[in-house]
């Protein structure tokens, strides 16, 4: 499996999304932590992430990266510096971030455990805490491998809804993640599980409207 | 103007594409979703690891049939303990490639530690991911433990049992090495598997690049891609080359899988053994000699049975904690 520009166009598919999948992921965890133990110049540890994502996929020769880790930290290093230069106000400790680029190199770091632990295992709890229809829907998907349109016929849901219900355990999933290399995360955890319930919320009123 | 929105927000409509792109996309929103990921780099990060996010939740399908999120996790699986930080008794000394355990304690005391080690495992039915520090990763299928010692000269990895996949990252200053009983596998910038268990020689498989692999007392023997070294009872080894599909084949472990070309269901039922306690037995050996082909969820032994009794006009059922094939009566 391969992760290819096409052309001109950018890189959005599938191919590349289980490349990044196996050879990125994996690395988020310690890139997080990392980024949390350092001076950020007022940047977001998740806002560095997509980014890093961005530059990631942008280039020309993705899968012949020989060392996609360091290349990760190096990435977000840049864009810590880049975002330095071209603040007007530069405070006195983020100029040390100019010169010093200190890549953790131990074996594996604690956050690596995030992923490293049980693979099915932190899969399975982190589906099994989905709340509600949410979890219905993404064990029907990703569990039992049902098409959407099948899960909606059997669960009784427009497929629309499901397709909601399946975006918004995505987007749990996300945070999840999110929160490893953090303990401080959890505000943000909390704050995401808020806008779910709020959308939820939200599209429930639309889908009654609709019907 | 708007106010720019935030990584979270981003992330939602990320998710709300990935969720579209999984149902199909019409034409139009095919081009919105152009349109979106073009507008910003953020939003083009966001997708792609919601992508990858949702693709990693493929392996939720080795969950099995069986799988009820009340009752998770089942009590058969891994505790989750944090492994422990490596302390100076836990460490080993890695001498000569040899784990000389004993002598940690006095050696790490007397300062002569050169690397730390940390062990890695899954228990049956386990698959696990393990990344390391210089961008390698290591994925560690059913029923595996591995040792892992890092230092500034050397990486070296010590495959105790069971079958685990090496993406081994470049690394000119430090050889990864790994090793399993009396061979020595050196690598660098390539993927291979290698598999040791019980009753079947040891082998090791290479996807890509090239290594050299060195049974005790031998010369160095080089394994390019697509190759595979078997370790014979007589301590050579074979070389011989292998289909890149069937290396494909042998790597869907990776998604909770197995997949059949063309063996016999004595062979498929051990293979099923490997991840699970259920056996599946035999009623007639001539059953067993069957040939089965196909793609099967590894930790549904049951699931395997029943689908290959549906096309042989076969039985499958339980016998005590085991599964039994026979004749239709």
């Amino acid at each position: 499996m391969r992760c290819r520009h096409q052309g001109a166009n950018v890189r959005t598919s599938e191919d590349c999304g289980l490349w990044l999948a196996r050879h990125v992921l994996p690395h988020e965890p310690a890139l997080r932590g990392w980024l949390h133990s350092r001076p950020l110049a007022g940047l977001d540890v998740d806002d560095i992430i997509q980014d890093t994502y961005a530059r990631l996929i942008s280039l020309p020769d993705i899968d012949r990266i020989s060392n996609i880790r360091s290349y990760m930290f190096r990435i977000a290093h840049s864009l810590i510096i880049d975002h330095v230069r071209r603040s007007r106000v530069v405070m006195f400790e983020d100029l040390s971030l100019l010169d010093s680029f200190d890549y953790p190199d131990d074996a594996a770091s604690p956050e690596d455990e995030v992923l490293g632990r049980d693979e099915l295992l932190h899969l399975g709890r982190a589906i099994s805490g989905l709340p509600g229809k949410i979890r219905d829907v993404f064990i029907m998907r990703k569990v039992h491998d049902i098409s959407q349109k099948e899960v909606a016929q059997s669960l009784g849901l427009s497929e629309s809804t499901v397709e909601k219900h399946l975006s918004r355990g995505i987007f749990l999933l996300m945070r999840g993640l999110s929160d490893s290399g953090n303990a401080d995360a959890r505000a943000s955890k909390a704050w995401g599980l808020k806008f779910v319930k709020e959308v939820t919320r939200r599209d429930a009123r639309k889908d009654r409207h609709r019907d | 103007m708007t106010r720019a929105k935030t990584a979270i927000e981003i992330d939602a409509i990320a998710a709300d594409w990935v969720a579209r792109s999984d149902r199909g996309l019409s034409p139009e929103e095919a081009q919105a979703l152009k349109a979106w990921v073009a507008e910003n780099s953020r939003h083009h990060g966001a997708y792609m690891r919601a992508l990858a996010i949702f693709a990693n939740a493929n392996r939720a399908r080795a969950l099995g049939r069986n799988f009820d999120p009340d009752t998770f996790p089942p009590l058969r699986t891994v505790p989750e303990k944090p492994p422990p930080a490596p302390t100076i008794s836990r460490r080993r000394l890695w001498q000569g490639g040899i784990a000389a355990s004993v002598l940690a304690g006095v050696a790490a005391g007397a300062g002569f530690l050169s690397a730390s080690s940390q062990t890695y495992a899954t228990e049956r039915g386990g698959m696990r991911v393990v990344p390391l520090a210089d961008g390698s990763t290591i994925s560690l299928n059913t029923d595996t433990e591995i040792q892992v010692a890092f230092s500034p000269r050397q990486r070296r990895i010590h495959l105790v049992r069971g079958e685990a996949l090496f993406e081994v990252a470049a690394d000119r200053k430090r050889p990864f090495t790994v090793e399993v009983g009396p061979l020595i596998i050196d690598a660098n910038a390539a993927a291979f598997t290698v598999r040791s268990l019980a009753h079947l020689p040891t082998q090791v498989t290479m996807r890509d690049g090239q290594a050299l692999v060195t049974a005790a007392g031998k010369a160095p023997q080089p394994l390019g891609q697509h190759r595979r070294a078997i370790r014979s009872d007589d301590q050579s080894l074979q070389i011989k080359t292998v289909e890149v599909a069937e290396i494909e084949r042998e790597t869907v472990w990776r998604e909770g899988r197995i997949a059949f070309e063309g063996v016999s269901l004595a062979e498929a039922a051990a293979e099923f053994r490997r991840y699970s306690d259920v056996k599946i037995v035999f009623a007639d050996p001539a059953i067993s000699q069957r040939k089965v082909t196909g793609l099967f969820n590894a930790r549904d032994p049951e699931g395997f049975a029943i689908a290959v009794a549906a096309s042989f006009g076969l039985q499958a059922e339980k016998q005590g904690g085991d599964i039994r094939l026979r004749y239709t009566l």
